[in-house]
């Protein structure tokens, strides 16, 4: 592939640190489980993705643990500290790298997260960034005073209310709100950001939310990997950028990834075989059937064949924070039956061609050279990365792959600025960009 | 005895950074971090829970205690907010719960303000859901149990299931149990709050504290730079357990204990600095409570 044909031969890619709930990590390797809520283990986690020149910590948000079979799943490194004050102690230990907290407009109030943030973004010196996210979820709200209140249909109609308020506060409006779902009565408690306003991410994949992205977000944490549909969903979100009058250049695309390094391809294969091994026990296969069928199937080996019975519940799962609530079980079977007969599948066979995901696996050099390919053809603007391990999974990223970057001239070799938004090379936000150029 | 300073409301880091230094080096006890009444309207305040967890990470033995309204919070949140603070703070967090019933605070949160008779219940309600969400999590549910697969023990996590006047919530908390299994909850006297750890009384104390043994006596007093502190400190032996001093001058107070007062009140042994690794509840001499649901044996988190 000939430099000259990129369309960005200048980008560099932004590597963030990702921390998701849920069953990626290789926990019997660790000799203590409390590393991973101890802020000791994320401490050195962000130490050592700022040594790497990061460009954010990202985590993802969740507020009930979730459930397999109407109990709490216990295969799984489940929980995890509350996201702004973990990133409020990481702001004392670190320098430049910022702090990414996903954050649902559903379940909080929009004057106590613009507060929260305001304090988290003047601890860190204008470090932080709110990847917003909206839920209709009834199950989740049974942790809150409110329950389950919001529709599927008004969650982005609640969620721009939401946001409003919030970027009024951060304007230093005093804010007089009577609409839908919000009658607020509030004042800025803190002075502007140092960055203008937190930088927003966005994640939703629905029609409405890749419009409400283009005409909001600043950056997108998307899950298109396969080179071809990062490259169209790029296009995509360029196409309604320019429709909502937005410059190409005005959002970053950054989807989640997991990167296998060793010296040699083999050896890079074999290893991330050995951490597919590691975190696919034969009880976790089995949970991704039992979550659809809706009963135990412990009696079911896993290198058999599918149950030949229906799901309990042709409806609703009884598994939680895993399955899309809204999935019809019978109709999934049925699927799954007829791909497993038609390719000869186990239930282990099965379940690998489900969760078979585009991954990086190769030598340094390799993986830095298809990295440098995807950003410099604009499919990618970044990764978002998951550790295997706590507190040492980003050991090998930052010490062999961003030199290999470095040298392709693909990635930063020191931080741009001092704020995440001058670090992720982007704008004052859009609505306030007339008031700022004067 | 236990030295309370009014943390200054600023999110400056570097001004917060010193402070909390200063405090430490100085040998005082705990910190308050303290909200503004209305807030979050707008009183220009920051949110201290997330000043106390910035404040946590370059301390190893003070408290930090943290002023948070429970009227109109969502209790769940501000469960696993002060949670997480004992985790990064290895167990030095408390909370000084707080009733503010003022229209400003009610019209943040698209409220109205509850009237007098029910703010205060409100607050025992929030409480009371926030502990058991503590306990909800038993010690040893983490086992990472390679044989079998189990990164949790079921049978150790715990539905709460609250329900009462005010909210329902089903649980279990988003986080293992807080280092100290509960942390120590401060009430102001007037609250009333039948739940408190630390019970502050306004003013020096007039008689003898002592009679309830379950709690500890707090004196919360203004004070300035030129407040004369070693006979008002040694006069509180026998009628308090300690001290919170409010400065209006926060910096000015700090440099004149830290000057004066401390060494001298630190070397009679009037004050007892805080250990380096030992958490809030061992300074205030309060005992590590089992879970509330560590006894029901045989029921785990089945629905």
């Amino acid at each position: 592939m000939s430099g000259t044909d990129y369309r960005r031969p200048e980008a560099r890619l932004h590597l963030n640190g990702f921390f998701p709930f849920g069953p990626i990590y290789v926990w019997d390797e660790v000799d203590r489980p409390e590393d991973y809520y101890e802020f000791a283990g994320f401490a050195q986690l962000a130490r050592t993705a700022e040594r790497g020149l990061f460009t954010a910590i990202f985590l993802g948000d969740s507020q009930r643990l979730r459930e397999h079979l109407g109990a709490i799943t216990d295969t799984a490194v489940t929980g995890r500290p509350d996201q702004l004050v973990l990133f409020a102690h990481l702001a004392a230990l670190t320098e430049r790298i910022g702090f990414v907290a996903t954050l649902n407009t559903t379940y909080s109030d929009p004057a106590e997260l613009a507060r929260r943030l305001s304090t988290v973004d003047a601890l860190s010196g204008g470090r932080t960034g709110w990847n917003l996210v909206t839920t209709d979820n009834a199950w989740t709200g049974e942790n809150f005073r409110k329950g389950g209140y919001l529709g599927h249909a008004q969650r982005y109609r609640h969620a721009r209310e939401h946001l409003s308020i919030v970027h009024r506060l951060w304007d230093q409006e005093p804010v007089d709100f009577h609409g839908e779902f919000y009658d607020v009565t509030a004042a800025p408690s803190l002075s502007r950001s140092r960055q203008h306003r937190p930088v927003l991410f966005q994640a939703g994949e629905s029609d409405e939310g890749r419009d409400f992205a283009a005409r909001h977000a600043e950056a997108i944490f998307s899950r298109y990997l396969d080179f071809d549909a990062a490259l169209s969903f790029a296009d995509d979100i360029a196409a309604r950028l320019a429709a909502a009058g937005r410059p190409r250049d005005d959002i970053r695309i950054i989807p989640a990834a997991k990167i296998t390094l060793a010296g040699t391809l083999d050896e890079a294969r074999e290893k991330a075989a050995w951490f597919d091994r590691q975190t696919w026990t034969d009880r976790r296969i089995r949970a991704v059937l039992e979550a659809v069928w809706g009963c135990d199937l412990s009696a079911f080996d896993v290198d058999g064949p599918l149950p030949g019975f229906d799901p309990v519940d042709p409806e609703q799962t009884k598994t939680h924070g895993v399955v899309n609530s809204r999935d019809r079980p019978r109709r999934t079977a049925e699927g799954w039956r007829e791909l497993a007969a038609e390719r000869g599948y186990s239930i282990r066979g099965l379940v690998a061609h489900l969760s078979r995901t585009r991954e990086f696996v190769g030598t340094p050099a390799s993986v830095a050279d298809e990295l440098t390919h995807y950003v410099r053809a604009g499919a990618i603007d970044g990764l978002n990365l998951a550790p295997h391990a706590v507190p040492t999974g980003f050991d090998d990223v930052v010490d062999l792959l961003v030199p290999a970057l470095q040298d392709r001239g693909s990635y930063p070799a020191e931080y741009p600025g001092t704020t995440l938004r001058e670090n992720l090379g982007l704008r004052p936000p859009v609505d306030l960009r007339d008031l700022i150029t004067t | 005895m236990g030295l309370v300073l009014d943390a200054a409301k600023t999110a400056d880091p570097r001004r917060i950074g010193s402070q909390v230094q200063a405090a430490e080096r100085h040998g005082l006890g705990f910190l308050l971090f303290d909200d503004g009444p209305g807030e979050p309207a707008g009183r220009g305040y920051p949110d201290p829970v997330e000043v106390a967890s910035f404040a946590s990470a370059t301390t190893r033995a003070i408290g930090l205690v943290v002023t948070a309204a429970a009227t109109h919070a969502e209790p769940f949140h501000l469960s696993n907010r002060f949670s997480s603070l004992d985790w990064g703070s290895s167990g030095r967090a408390g909370w000084l719960v707080t009733v503010d019933a003022s229209t400003a605070r009610a019209a943040a949160y698209s409220a109205s303000p509850p009237d007098a008779a029910t703010a205060p219940r409100e607050a025992g309600a929030v409480v009371d859901a926030a502990r058991r969400l503590w306990d909800s999590w038993e010690d040893g549910a983490l086992i990472a149990d390679s044989a079998t697969g189990r990164f949790l023990d079921q049978e150790k996590l715990h539905y709460v299931d609250v329900h009462n006047e005010f909210f329902r919530i089903r649980g279990p908390a988003l986080l293992p149990r807080p280092k100290q299994g509960q942390l120590p909850v401060f009430a102001r006297a007037r609250d009333h709050l039948a739940q408190a750890d630390v019970v502050l009384v306004d003013g020096w104390p007039g008689g003898a504290v002592g009679e309830h043994d379950a709690h500890r006596t707090f004196a919360e007093v203004a004070v300035t730079p030129a407040t004369d502190f070693g006979p008002l400190l040694r006069g509180l032996s026998g009628r308090a357990d300690g001290v919170l001093l409010r400065a209006g001058d926060t910096d000015a107070v700090l440099e004149e204990l830290g000057r004066r007062v401390l060494p001298e009140l630190i070397a009679d042994r009037t004050v007892l600095p805080p250990r380096p690794g030992e958490t809030l509840r061992e300074q205030l001499g309060l005992p590590r409570p089992v879970s509330r649901y560590a006894t029901i044996a045989g029921k785990g988190a089945q629905a």
